[in-house]
C-alpha cells in the first residue's frame, strides 16, 4: 500500500480547469495566446502519458539493451536541441553539439551510477532513466549556452582575435578570452541553481521523493549527489563544445576561419 | 643586389574566397628588401587588403609560399613570422584598460616570453609624436581614433618587427594624426638605419608620394611590382 495519494484521471481533469484561468487571462488581455496555450497543454498531457507507457514497458522488460536504447534516443534529442537553439552556426556544429552532450552526460552517468550509487544491476531503469534525464537536461543547457556564447563572442571579437594573431599569438592564445567567457556562460546556470537551492526552490526530484513518502534526509542526500552530477556534466559538456569549436574554426597554421561562422 | 638584402620573398601567393570560390588574389610573387618603402595601390575590392593579409599569413594562401630571411615559413613558424612581419589594420583594436596595459599585454604572449616591456623605449617613441608620459595612464576607451592607431603602432614597434604591413592605417584619421603616424614610421625606419621595410596600402595620392619609394599595383587580383 503506497503512502501517497494516488491520482485518478478525474483528479487530472479537475486540475486542468486551472489552465482555463490562463486562457481567460489571454482572452481578457487580448494576448491571442489561447491557441498556443491549448496546444501546449494538450502536448504536455499527451507526451507525458506516452512516456508513461514507454517507462512502464521499459520497467517490465528490464533488459539492458532496452534501457540503452531509450537513453540513446534521449541523448540524441538533447544533442539536437543543443544545436538548434543557436543563431550563429558553422558546418559540423550539429555533430559537435551531439558529441559534447553524449560524451559528458554518459561519462558522468557512468561514474555516478556505477561508482557512487553502485546501482545493481547497472542498467536498472528505475535509476538510470530519471537520473539520465536530469543529467541530459542540464548538459543540454550547458552545451547550448556555451555554443551560443562562443559563436557570438567570435563573431563580435573577430578583429580582436585577428589583432592577437597578427601580434604573434598562437591560435590558442587568441581563442582564450572568448573561450573563458563561453565556459563561464555555460556554467552559470548550474552555479546559480546550487547557490539558491533549498532557499528559493525545492528541486523536483527531492520533492517527488518526499511526496512518495521517503525519508527527507535520504531525499536530500540524493539531491546533493545529483547536483554534483549535473554540474559536472554541464561544465564538461560546455568545455567539450568550446574545444570542438576551437578545432573547427582555428587551423593549425594559426588562422581564424571566421568565414565558417554564419548567421541562420 | 646582394642576396642578404632580401628580407622577404613571396612566390605565387593566391587566395580563393572560401565561400564564393572567387579568386581574390591571382598567383602573385614579390620581394621585399631592406629599406623598402613600398606603396600598394589599387581600387577598392582589387584585392590589396587580401594580399596584405596573405603576406601576414592572416588568411591562409591557397597556393604559394613565403621565404623570410631565406627560410621557408612553415606552419610551426607562423606566430614568430607574424611577430616579425607585423600587420596593422585600418581600424585599431585595443583591449580594455590603460594605454600602458595595452602596450604591455603582448609580452604575456608565448612568442615574447623572453622580452620585457621597456618604458624607456616607449618614452623614446612618445617623444617622437610629442606625447607626454602621462599618455600611458589614459584609458584606452577615452582615446581618439588617431590616438588609438598610434597606440597600436607603438604596440607593434616596441616589439621590433622587421617588416610592417600597413593596411590603410590612416584612412580614417584627420590630417594632423596622419602626419603623426607617418612621422612615427619614418623615424622608426631611420632609427634602424633603413634595415627595416614596409608595405603601405593607401588611397591618398599625396600620401603615396610622401611615403612611397616604390609602387606596387593591384588590379582585379593581379599584382604588379616595379619601381616608380
Amino acid at each position: 500500500m503506497p503512502s501517497y495519494i494516488e491520482i485518478s484521471y478525474l483528479d487530472i481533469a479537475l486540475a486542468s480547469l486551472l489552465v482555463l484561468s490562463n486562457g481567460l487571462i489571454s482572452i481578457l488581455l487580448k494576448l491571442k495566446l489561447e491557441k498556443s496555450l491549448l496546444i501546449s497543454a494538450v502536448r504536455m498531457v499527451v507526451q507525458l502519458l506516452l512516456i508513461g507507457f514507454v517507462l512502464k514497458w521499459v520497467f517490465s522488460v528490464d533488459q539492458w539493451y532496452v534501457v540503452l536504447f531509450i537513453i540513446g534516443i534521449m541523448t540524441f534529442i538533447a544533442g539536437m536541441a543543443a544545436h538548434n537553439r543557436n543563431r550563429i552556426q558553422y558546418g559540423g556544429m550539429r555533430i559537435d553539439a551531439l558529441v559534447s552532450v553524449w560524451v559528458s552526460s554518459w561519462l558522468v552517468a557512468l561514474l555516478g551510477l556505477v561508482v557512487v550509487l553502485q546501482v545493481q544491476p547497472w542498467y536498472s531503469p528505475q535509476y538510470v532513466i530519471p537520473i539520465m534525464g536530469m543529467i541530459l537536461g542540464n548538459t543540454l543547457t550547458g552545451v547550448s549556452l556555451g555554443l551560443d556564447r562562443i559563436t557570438h563572442e567570435l563573431t563580435q571579437k573577430r578583429e580582436q582575435v585577428e589583432m592577437l594573431l597578427a601580434l604573434g599569438a598562437t591560435r590558442w592564445e587568441a581563442f582564450k578570452e572568448p573561450a573563458q567567457n563561453a565556459v563561464m556562460a555555460g556554467m552559470m546556470p548550474t552555479i546559480n541553481s546550487m547557490m539558491v537551492i533549498g532557499l528559493v526552490s525545492l528541486p523536483g526530484m527531492m520533492t517527488g521523493q518526499i511526496l512518495a513518502g521517503q525519508d527527507p534526509e535520504q531525499a536530500i542526500r540524493y539531491q546533493i549527489i545529483i547536483m554534483f552530477f549535473l554540474s559536472a556534466a554541464s561544465s564538461m559538456g560546455c568545455v567539450l563544445a568550446v574545444v570542438f569549436v576551437f578545432r573547427r574554426l582555428f587551423s593549425t597554421s594559426h588562422n581564424f576561419m571566421y568565414w565558417k561562422l554564419q548567421e541562420k | 643586389m646582394g642576396h642578404e638584402t632580401v628580407l622577404l620573398k613571396a612566390e605565387n601567393l593566391c587566395r580563393i574566397d572560401p565561400v564564393s570560390k572567387v579568386m581574390l588574389v591571382k598567383p602573385a610573387s614579390c620581394i621585399i628588401q631592406r629599406g623598402d618603402r613600398i606603396v600598394l595601390s589599387g581600387g577598392s575590392g582589387s584585392g590589396k587588403s587580401v594580399f596584405c593579409r596573405l603576406l601576414a599569413l592572416l588568411d591562409p594562401p591557397d597556393q604559394g609560399r613565403i621565404f623570410f630571411n631565406r627560410q621557408l615559413v612553415t606552419q610551426a613558424d607562423i606566430p614568430h613570422y607574424r611577430s616579425r612581419v607585423a600587420y596593422i589594420r585600418q581600424r585599431p583594436v585595443l583591449l580594455k584598460g590603460t594605454v600602458q596595459e595595452n602596450l604591455m599585454f603582448p609580452f604575456a604572449l608565448r612568442i615574447n616570453r623572453e622580452h620585457h616591456f621597456s618604458p624607456k623605449k616607449i618614452t623614446r617613441f612618445l617623444s617622437i609624436i610629442d606625447k607626454p608620459d602621462s599618455f600611458l595612464q589614459k584609458n584606452a576607451a577615452d582615446l581618439s581614433g588617431g590616438e588609438r592607431q598610434l597606440v597600436c603602432l607603438l604596440r607593434v614597434l616596441q616589439l621590433d618587427p622587421v617588416i610592417l604591413l600597413l593596411d590603410e592605417p590612416t584612412s580614417a584619421l584627420d590630417r594632423n594624426m596622419v602626419m603623426q603616424v607617418e612621422l612615427l614610421i619614418n623615424k622608426w625606419m631611420q632609427l634602424h638605419d633603413e634595415a627595416r621595410a614596409y608595405v603601405w596600402i593607401s588611397h591618398d595620392e599625396p600620401q603615396k608620394q610622401r611615403v612611397g619609394r616604390q609602387v606596387w599595383r593591384m588590379n582585379a587580383g593581379v599584382l604588379t611590382t616595379g619601381l616608380v
